[in-house]
């Protein structure tokens, strides 16, 4: 190819090994001419900011779909290369019809395997290599797959080698990740560098998603059927992929905590009810699904799911226990096996595969040991786990120790050296080896993704085996003439209109603000105590404000409640409360569970408020190590007050206020009604007992609006010391006091009426109804009543020598049924909102005797 | 014999419990040894149970209690007839050696029942143990009945010391267990000597109304022995808790590789951890089969 003088030549210096698939000694290769000519139209400098500009939004990439809060080192580390992949119409021809052929015949051998298991009575292969596969699970045999479909989707690693013939390196039809990765990339460098897609007509690459949708709607009878995506989210690399794949599909993101086995069905526990699931996109490994129908696996999953699998109830792709298909051990056998499923010769031939448990194989592999890459037959820790194998098998050194102790469970490959690409780094091209994956939909109409997820190897390479990372990744480009159109109807989908949040978020969004209410609640209420003691009242005896400190313990429910007198270690009690993490309702512990809460679904807050907290959780950590001192106590729990305070505003500014927000909200004022409840159901028939009316300033009903923040409110309000009745009134019921009992629940039933609930299952209608009764039988407490006026003259115009006659006991009583009317509530928005228990429940009577 | 058994699992949550999942394996199966007359499994509260065959024939029912309870209750009840089943004489002769042979051209279907599970892995049987079972031209029958008896006698049979995940070294430390610790300490015996062994639970008659034989260990709860293969496809029971072949007095619910093939009941439930357990087992001699 000729180069006119004036124009660079980016590639003269480029040293082409005979692996190269561009470069063909001196001559570029046919389908990379119109690329490698483009690029020289560039000068080094555009190149160079193209690739920087790439670099910039790959990176972009990385941070907006890493899961927020976390360190930058499991970030996605995103590299994308200017120089793209180019097939040719041949190589591409024989890609798709390979594997299309190859999809087919694993599809076939799982459903065998899982069934009658004939291509082994028929001796095609070695019957232990399956049957000692731990991917194997015995007790997901004989369920069927809609459609005989048990590898719907799935990919294959090829590599092509320097002959230009292309190789199988290993299957990946369990749950392989890539696509969202090619879609992005395609966009990416479509982007950053659209005169390169000027040089040839590339097939698209982002319908596969609409192809995989279509597919997975296919699954089942139903008409228009609620699809999920089920993940774990544990990693950036899965959050990212199928965060990505689910908004593409417009499919729910789920976990198995959001799903829920109800008489034979599956559904999704939403805020807005129980929404049956027809089709489950299965992103988690098979064994994890179903704690019951598999023995040992922890109690994650999703209960009874596999019954329903098994009724036909709901369909799962790809099918449980689809991983027998990825056994590496079987993949010597490849050929047969295609020849015994499709009845032809395999298109694409697999690379040489040796299996350690076969004596001349493994003399084989001893012979040639330096070149040669043990693998496990599979990547699972359910293989660890069966062998009791204590590392990772990520090592080399791992994997010889496997093969020499577990030979049955190793393979060996010899190193391949595959092709080669011209990769753009630091202003030059060198050539580096490039591996691909290339993924297919086995639907009515198989689709191959035209191009695939190129990735360039990296130095330090996980013993040879691919990983997502690698050095950076190549576009992938399949001539648009090669790839056969397929005309599949695209549904239109009707559910977009899926708006409510699921039960889970919403669940840990309440728990969150409860927690985090109570426990700047009790370091509010420490703190203002110890304050009480020490500056404001000298030498007053610590036994009168023992009934208070028991308020306190009882609001949170601490053991030190019941107890008539003060502990004499009053240290280790205010411990207790404040920084042992072991006490359940300590501070220190409320802020744990409200971060472990919030850690369950942190794409639903903001990162400054997950770091806050984290932060302040670090804190407490260092605070409670060590010897823990008075002062230490104080500090801890005044860092408390004020960082969830700085919580609270960072929530109310960076946080969307959609319906997650709302439970957070509902969540914290229940708290808080309850707490103040709680100290008032103690506190005030204690300080009636002790009441006269005629005391100067009672120091316990100011010491009681302390606690609850309202000696201002209530100074404002009356311009008056502490009487009984008006402390009862205003933290009972007064509207404008955010820390009475009467603003709190107002502001529940607010925040649940803003929920988008409504519709023909409006399920919070009940729940608002309740409230509304309970505000009306709050506002109707006969004050009066309880708490008889000590200064009728003032109040009522009759003579203060009547002495009121209050009743401790009357006041307990009261406050008694309020508490319980208020935790009926708690009970009721969890029924209805989480656990969908009101489907079964009958709708709950307030105030039943 | 016939035998009336019934198989009471209750559970008694400490707070009630919003749900319970829970799959059963405790219907009796058929075989050449018994016959299933009548079966009924009751479930309070009461749900609906769905059934299917597994991998290995065992019938599985599958429940789940949607709402809130504080207590499940499972009851299981079977009518049964158990017949003398033995294997001919010659079959009990043929050499160890030979044996082998035998296995080693039917593998395929035997692979599994040769291979380690988790529950009864090979590697302590084969480290801890230095007792030599089988002689190459010892009669068959002969060996598994002294490797019976010295399960029997080596080991004390003690209730408590041991549950499901009591690794099998812990068992052969300290010479005791229970039945399901036997079992799976025999299936590894067998199968690192390349015999093919299978798990069995079960329920025993304790005392034989007619005799005054001494009371069988076993009865009060779910029971476990080993089948072992034997040349000619016979599964012959072995129960070494009682250090007798398996007869008309034991009746078989469900076979597997181990213990987790056929836990009577796997389930989970949602609510406070707090939950008591009660299993009741009882097998009785009704009068003598009419036919």
């Amino acid at each position: 190819m000729l180069q006119s003088a004036d124009q660079p030549n980016h590639f003269r210096d480029y040293s082409a090994s005979h692996r190269d698939e561009a470069f063909a000694g001196n001559a570029v290769a046919q389908p990379y001419q119109a690329i490698v000519k483009a690029l020289n139209d560039c000068s080094a400098h555009e190149l160079k900011v193209r690739q920087q500009r790439l670099d910039r939004a790959a990176a972009e990439l990385g941070i907006q779909f890493a899961l927020p809060g976390e360190r930058s080192r499991e970030a996605i580390d995103w590299k994308l290369d200017l120089f793209p992949r180019v097939l040719s119409a041949e190589d591409w021809d024989v890609i798709s019809r390979g594997v299309i052929q190859r999809a087919q015949a694993f599809n076939a051998y799982i459903s065998d395997i899982y069934h009658e298991q004939k291509i082994l009575s028929e001796r095609v292969l070695p019957f232990e290599l399956p049957l000692r596969d731990p991917a194997f699970h015995r007790s997901f045999s004989g369920i069927e797959s809609h459609g005989g479909r048990y590898c719907l989707t799935g990919a294959f690693d090829l590599v092509r080698m320097p002959d230009g013939e292309w190789q199988v390196l290993e299957n990946q039809l369990a749950t392989p990740i890539g696509v969202s990765y090619i879609l992005q990339n395609r966009r990416l460098l479509a982007q950053c560098f659209p005169e390169l897609f000027a040089t040839m007509n590339v097939a698209p690459v982002a319908s596969f998603s609409t192809y995989l949708t279509e597919a997975l709607r296919a699954q089942t009878d139903v008409a228009n059927p609620n699809i999920v995506l089920l993940t774990r989210g544990e990693t950036n690399q899965t959050h990212f992929e199928e965060g990505f794949l689910a908004r593409h599909m417009g499919i729910s993101l789920v976990r198995p905590a959001d799903l829920l086995v109800r008489d034979s069905y599956v559904y999704l526990k939403t805020i807005r009810g129980l929404e049956r699931v027809d089709v489950i996109y299965r992103r988690v490994e098979s064994s994890t699904v179903d704690p019951i129908a598999t023995a040992g696996t922890s109690f994650e999953g999703v209960p009874g799911l596999v019954n329903v699998i098994r009724k036909g109830n709901v369909s799962i792709v790809n099918a449980l226990g689809s991983g027998v298909a990825d056994n590496r051990a079987i993949l010597r056998y490849s050929d047969r096996i295609i020849g015994y499923y499709t009845g032809r010769r395999a298109i694409l031939p697999t690379a040489p595969t040796y299996h350690l448990s076969d004596h001349d194989q493994r003399d084989y592999v001893l012979e040639n040991f330096d070149s040669m890459v043990l693998k496990p037959v599979q990547d699972h820790a359910s293989l660890r786990k069966r062998l009791g194998f204590k590392g990772l098998l990520d090592s080399p050194a791992e994997l010889k120790r496997l093969a020499k102790q577990y030979p049955e469970y190793c393979v060996a490959q010899p190193v391949i050296s595959p092709s080669q690409l011209p990769r753009f780094r630091g202003g030059d091209f060198s050539p580096h080896t490039v591996f691909m994956r290339a993924f297919f939909i086995l639907g009515e109409e198989p689709v191959v993704l035209p191009g695939g997820l190129t990735r360039q190897t990296s130095r330090h390479h996980r013993s040879g085996r691919l990983s997502v990372y690698a050095e950076g990744m190549k576009d992938t480009w399949a001539p648009a003439e090669a790839v056969i159109d397929r005309d599949i109807p695209i549904t239109k989908t009707i559910t977009g209109e899926r708006i409510s949040i699921g039960s889970r978020t919403a669940e840990s969004l309440y728990w969150a603000g409860r927690y985090l209410n109570r426990a700047e609640n009790t370091a509010r209420q420490f703190n203002t105590l110890e304050n009480l003691r020490w500056d404001q009242l000298g030498l007053m005896d610590q036994q009168a404000y023992w009934p208070l400190l028991q308020a306190i313990a009882a609001a949170n429910s601490h053991k030190y409640a019941k107890r008539k007198r003060m502990p004499r270690d009053t240290l280790k009690f205010s411990t207790q409360l404040v920084l042992d993490p072991s006490e359940a309702a300590s501070v220190n512990a409320c802020v744990l569970s409200a971060q472990f809460n919030l850690g369950a679904v942190r794409s639903a807050i903001s990162p400054e408020c997950w770091q806050t907290l984290r932060e302040l959780a670090i804190y407490l950590g260092n605070q409670s190590r060590g010897r823990v001192t008075r002062s230490k106590l104080r500090e801890s729990s005044d860092q408390v007050v004020s960082e969830v305070a700085r919580f609270q505003g960072l929530a109310e500014r960076t946080m969307l206020h959609d319906d997650a927000w709302q439970f957070y909200r509902i969540g914290g004022f229940l708290e808080r009604a309850l707490g103040v409840l709680y100290l008032l159901e103690v506190a005030l028939p204690r300080a009636a007992e002790t009441y006269r009316a005629d005391d100067e300033e009672s120091t316990d009903l100011t010491a009681l609006l302390r606690l609850n923040a309202s000696l201002d409110a209530y100074r404002r309000e009356y311009r008056s010391r502490a009487y009984l009745d008006r402390v009862a009134r205003l933290l009972l019921l007064s509207p404008n006091n955010p820390s009475s009992v009467n603003y709190c629940v107002r502001n529940v039933r607010y925040a649940i009426g803003t929920l988008s609930i409504s519709g023909e299952r409006d399920v919070g209608e009940g729940v608002v109804a309740g409230i509304d009764a309970l505000i009306s039988y709050l506002e109707s407490l006969p004050i009066n009543h309880m708490f008889p006026s000590p200064v009728p003259g003032l109040d009522a115009g009759g003579s203060s020598e009547e002495s009121p006659s209050v009743k401790p006991n009357v006041i307990k009583k009261q406050l008694n049924a309020l508490t319980k009317e208020l935790e009926k509530l708690h009970e009721n928005i969890e029924d209805v909102f989480f656990s969908h228990q009101h489907v079964y429940a009958r709708s709950p009577v307030l105030f039943e005797s | 014999m016939r035998f009336k058994v019934s198989h009471t699992t209750r559970y008694k949550y400490a707070a009630p419990a919003s749900e319970s999942f829970a799959e059963l394996r405790v219907w009796p199966r058929d075989s050449e040894s018994q016959k299933i007359i009548s079966r009924e499994l009751v479930i309070k509260p009461e749900v609906r149970a769905d059934h299917y065959l597994d991998y290995f024939g065992n019938h599985v029912e599958f429940f789940s209690i949607p709402f809130r309870h504080s207590e499940v209750r499972v009851i299981s009840e079977a009518e049964i007839e158990t017949f003398p089943y033995e294997p001919r004489p010659a079959v009990l002769d043929t050499p160890i050696g030979e044996a082998r042979q035998i296995y080693n051209s039917t593998l395929f279907r035997l692979f599994e029942y040769l291979q380690p599970t988790e529950l009864a892995p090979l590697t302590p049987a084969r480290k801890k143990i230095r007792k030599v079972f089988f002689h190459e031209t010892q009669p068959i029958g002969e060996a598994l009945l002294k490797l019976n008896q010295w399960i029997f006698k080596t080991f004390e049979y003690k209730p408590g010391v041991t549950d499901v995940s009591t690794p099998l070294d812990d068992v052969i430390k300290n010479k005791r267990g229970v039945c399901q610790d036997f079992a799976h300490l025999m299936l590894a015996i067998l199968r690192s000597h390349g015999i093919p062994a299978r798990y069995v639970s079960g329920y025993i008659e304790a005392f034989d109304p007619e005799k005054t034989d001494p009371e069988l260990i076993g009865a009060a709860a779910s029971h476990a022995w080993v089948e072992v293969f034997l040349p000619g496809g016979f599964w012959w029971g072995l129960d070494p808790t009682n250090n007798q072949a398996a007869g008309e007095r034991h009746v078989k619910v469900a076979v597997g590789r181990d213990y987790n093939d056929v836990a009577p009941m796997r389930g989970t439930y949602k609510g406070a951890l707090d939950q008591q357990l009660q299993v009741m087992v009882s097998l009785t001699r009704t009068a003598n089969a009419t036919t």
